[in-house]
């Protein structure tokens, strides 16, 4: 996880449109930024497109993001899903791809996250990520990184939406003291 | 810190809270150091699962051209800004500095206004090949403003398609073939049921007998019992129609052919197709 930079300096570097900045935003947050949007578009090609296009995104609207309403990643990760399904919906790309249904991508969420290449760094978190329960693990897919909303999930998972809210506060509550 | 909050921190982090509870959530993280941390704690975490859970850019150039699309962009922002400055500021202001009290109090004041007009008449050569390229600019935004249209004109009817084959896919949907009933009709149309809302029934890609003006095809559902309840009524010209839904399991649906935009309380002619 990249700590080296503190958020508050890496966003001074971005305001300031400092190439150094923008270094150590790929280097440190492509990755994770890479793996929101392929969940969504599982295409690596187009994904890498919406790739660009939310880097360029995060650069033109840096000013916009404020500390005091949360963490910097927060603010990216809400970006690449946003703009991954604003991607899948879109005119163009369903012309190009009109077989794939939205359907088919979160299907895929699950099978792709177990063929990721391995990277040294990760080893340690992907096995801690491994730990935590299948069930807390799908419903924190669905609500921070396919972009469902409560009401969707309890309609998906077929279950009354006091219960998703329950285990999604249970499944956030196991992974803290997993990552703590 | 308040339970309300504490709640509402997943639905805060996936950007689902309304806008009111938006504002106070957001005024109460202003105020409540606690829930401050409770955030940063949780985003922390997910933060983390992020990372772990993330992908592999297996593309070693990447890198490069997304800041040479950076740079790109700052430079076209750049001439934008350096266009609209040279009509809006600059012009004007060298324009109100000529004026013939300067000519005539001196020498150096006529030098200097000379000076000032070949300035001037540079301007006004750089500000018409400005006005040129500017127009050229815009003049190609509205090319490929048009062309966008086109594009999204040919691409609906792929939509249509691609929203169809959707809705058919989901696992939530139960699709049946309604056909006709009488030898030697080759009428059909496909009813989707959304098991997920409530049983919801959709009309998809009619094939029917064309109808006269004032009329109307009308979708029944018959029970098992012999009820029979009126599901909405279609015309032909659309792919898809979203209908009632469903009341009761059906033992078979049919479709007729009636008078008035609205339909009938009951059929009033031969079921044109039906089936379950």
């Amino acid at each position: 996880m990249p700590k080296i930079l503190p958020e508050s300096e890496l966003v001074a570097l971005l305001k300031n449109k400092d190439q150094k900045g923008f270094d150590y935003l790929y280097e440190n947050y492509s990755t994770a930024l890479f793996g929101i949007i392929n969940r969504i578009i599982p295409h690596e090609d187009d994904a890498k497109d919406v790739l660009q296009d939310v880097f360029v995104k995060i650069w033109n609207n840096i000013e916009s993001y404020s500390p005091q309403k949360g963490r910097f990643f927060t603010w990216m990760l809400n970006l690449a899903r946003n703009m991954s399904i604003d991607k899948l919906r879109s005119a163009n790309y369903k012309y190009h791809n009109k077989n794939l249904a939205i359907d088919d991508h979160m299907v895929n969420v699950f099978d792709k996250n177990q063929a990721y290449t391995e990277n040294v760094d990760r080893i340690g978190l992907r096995k801690v990520v491994s730990t935590l329960r299948a069930e807390y693990r799908e419903l924190i897919e669905l609500a921070y990184f396919s972009g469902f909303t409560q009401v969707e999930i309890a309609e998906k998972l077929e279950m009354p939406l006091g219960t998703v809210k329950t285990r999604l506060r249970s499944a956030i509550k196991e992974l803290r003291i997993k990552f703590d | 810190m308040s339970i309300k909050y504490d709640e509402w921190i997943p639905e805060y982090i996936a950007g689902q809270l309304n806008d009111e509870q938006l504002a106070e959530f957001e005024k109460a993280l202003g105020k409540n150091k606690s829930l401050q941390n409770e955030l940063n704690a949780t985003e922390t975490a997910l933060e983390a699962y992020a990372v772990a859970t993330g992908k592999e850019l297996n593309d070693v150039g990447l890198q490069n051209r997304i800041w040479e699309k950076l740079n790109a962009n700052n430079s076209a922002t750049a001439t934008t800004s350096m266009l609209s400055d040279g009509f809006n500021d600059e012009y004007p202001s060298v324009a109100q500095e000529f004026t013939i009290g300067n000519f005539m109090r001196s020498y150096i004041g006529i030098a200097a206004s000379v000076l000032l007009l070949m300035s001037l008449i540079g301007n006004i050569y750089l500000a018409n090949d400005a006005k040129y390229q500017k127009s050229n600019f815009l003049s190609t935004l509205e090319e490929k403003s048009l062309l966008q249209e086109r594009l999204n004109q040919v691409s609906s009817t792929s939509d249509l398609f691609a929203q169809e084959v959707a809705l058919l896919k989901s696992p939530n949907m139960k699709v049946c073939k309604l056909i006709s009933s009488e030898r030697g009709h080759n009428n059909s149309l496909l009813l989707a049921i959304d098991m997920a809302k409530d049983m919801q029934v959709m009309v998809m890609s009619p094939d029917l007998p064309s109808k006269p003006t004032g009329h109307s095809y009308q979708l029944w559902a018959i029970s098992a019992t012999g009820e029979i309840v009126c599901m909405g009524t279609f015309d032909s010209e659309k792919k898809i129609y979203t209908m009632k839904k469903l009341p009761f399991n059906p033992k078979e649906f049919g479709v007729t052919m009636e008078e008035g935009e609205f339909g009938m309380p009951q059929p009033t002619s031969e079921y044109l197709v039906r089936g379950i």
